[in-house]
């Protein structure tokens, strides 16, 4: 059973059609149902809107943090997507600063741009990825595949250790990151026609 | 650096696609659902649907279609035609649409753009520009070819991008649906006076145009319909023959 967690900022269909067409039970999980992180194998957090925004509600709910570090503790695998993945950081700078998950040490600040018409903000479209490391989840994907992006912040990593594919803008940022069983694209698998189903499909049959 | 996307449009009357020819004579091109299906699999970068019925309480029929077409396709949807107000907007991102299309209330309220980029960022908001020929000088056309208006292409885009739209989307009526290749003073026009990423349609009917929009400007992409509904033309193959001219796509 895969859980999606609904922070109520995005629209779910997507990534639960997703999840659904490649054959996986979901089960789509709110804030104040802590409880049901014990029913799930894998869970994804997906992701639209600002960091502010999600951290402001997720550090509101004191009994979904316990259960959710719980969760990570025991190994199960977690998938973070866009803002989902950013807000896996120790902090972000999106609005205000704001606390992060800190499964991955890194922080979050605004893309690096030239306001030209090449490298405006969001950085919006299909982009390649350069993979740096293999991992299981990378399986079937060839380096260079293309992935769809819509986001104007990145995640600055602490140290280069759990970074697995990074992508060029203006500069090179990361867009896959593991830490163990801990998993963050930035670019929307759920948007990504082929590649993005085969990756989100070796995450769901990923077993640590 | 962002690939040039290849994008089918597709519009909707009624309870089915169909497709024009320079706004008129519709034509049946089959189930939306099943074809939106068949574009998804081969391998369009993103797909643009139009609702073209201007009766407004048909914005209802473009919603059912966008709910079923999002939970079979998986790439970004853009969706509009008929799209009023910020409530407009807020139902077609709701029910699966990546981005929105807004034309003729641009017009009448260049702020809407604004106050819906504010809303969904502004990445999510595609102004679409219908222009036709009169008396050989190029008007702005709104309410599906219907209602020529006052301002110039120059004027018209310099106030949505200083209304935050994210994205411009310009159709020849002249040329629409006729395949006869598109008007690429237009497309270099266009190119010139704006800032943000450009979808070019209007009369493209074989590769060969496709290539030389991509080669010759900075258009970021070409949405075609005739093209991929009347020949056996598709996304991959346009591909297939655009890979040997070293265009920027996303071929894997």
């Amino acid at each position: 059973m895969i859980g999606i967690l609904d922070l109520e900022i995005c629209n779910l269909t997507s990534v639960s059609s997703a999840v659904y067409n490649l054959g996986f039970d979901f089960n789509i999980i709110k804030i104040n149902e802590e409880k049901k992180l014990n029913k799930i194998s894998h869970l994804i957090i997906p992701g639209v809107g600002s960091f502010s925004n999600i951290s402001d509600e997720y550090f509101n709910n004191e009994n979904f943090q316990l259960q959710l570090n719980d969760y990570v503790n025991k190994g199960k695998p977690l998938l973070g997507i866009c803002l989902g993945m950013q807000f896996l950081a120790t902090e972000g700078f999106e609005n205000k600063k704001s606390k992060g998950l800190n499964f991955i040490k890194a922080s979050v600040d605004l893309m690096k741009t030239d306001n030209s018409k090449m490298f405006y903000l969001p950085h919006i479209g299909w982009n390649e990825i350069n993979i740096i490391k293999n991992h299981s989840i990378l399986k079937g994907i060839q380096n260079k595949s293309n992935f769809y992006f819509v986001h104007s912040y990145q995640m600055k990593l602490r140290n280069k250790e759990c970074l697995y594919a990074e992508t060029k803008y203006l500069d090179n940022f990361p867009s896959i990151v593991i830490n163990n069983n801990v998993v963050g694209f930035q670019f929307h698998p759920e948007k990504s026609s082929k590649n993005g189903l085969k990756i989100l499909e070796n995450f769901c049959n990923w077993n640590i | 650096m962002l690939k040039k996307r290849i994008i089918p449009l597709l519009l909707i009357l009624d309870d089915r696609f169909v497709k024009t020819i320079n706004f008129n004579s519709f034509k049946d091109v089959g189930d939306p659902i099943s074809t939106a299906k068949i574009f998804n699999d081969s391998d369009a970068d993103e797909l643009i649907l139009l609702n073209i019925n201007r009766d407004n309480k048909f914005l209802s029929k473009l919603i059912f279609f966008l709910k079923e077409i999002s939970k079979e396709c998986f790439i970004p949807i853009t969706a509009g035609g008929g799209i009023k107000s910020i409530e407009d907007a807020t139902k077609i991102i709701k029910n699966g649409a990546d981005k929105i299309v807004i034309n003729s209330a641009c017009y009448e309220n260049y702020s809407l753009i604004k106050n819906i980029a504010e809303k969904f960022g502004r990445q999510a908001v595609v102004a679409s520009i219908d222009v036709k020929k009169v008396d050989g000088n190029l008007k702005l056309v709104s309410n599906c070819g219907k209602k020529i208006e006052k301002i110039s292409l120059e004027n018209h885009l310099k106030k949505l991008m200083d209304n935050d739209i994210g994205e411009v989307m310009i159709n020849s009526i002249d040329c629409e649906g006729t395949m006869k290749g598109p008007d690429y003073e237009l497309a270099q026009k266009v190119n010139d006076l704006t800032t943000v990423p450009i979808i070019f349609s209007g009369g493209i009917g074989n590769y060969d145009q496709i290539k030389n929009i991509f080669q010759n400007s900075n258009i970021s992409a070409v949405a075609c319909g005739s093209l991929f509904n009347f020949t056996d033309s598709n996304p991959i193959r346009a591909k297939a023959y655009l890979k040997s001219y070293n265009i920027n796509l996303r071929l894997f």
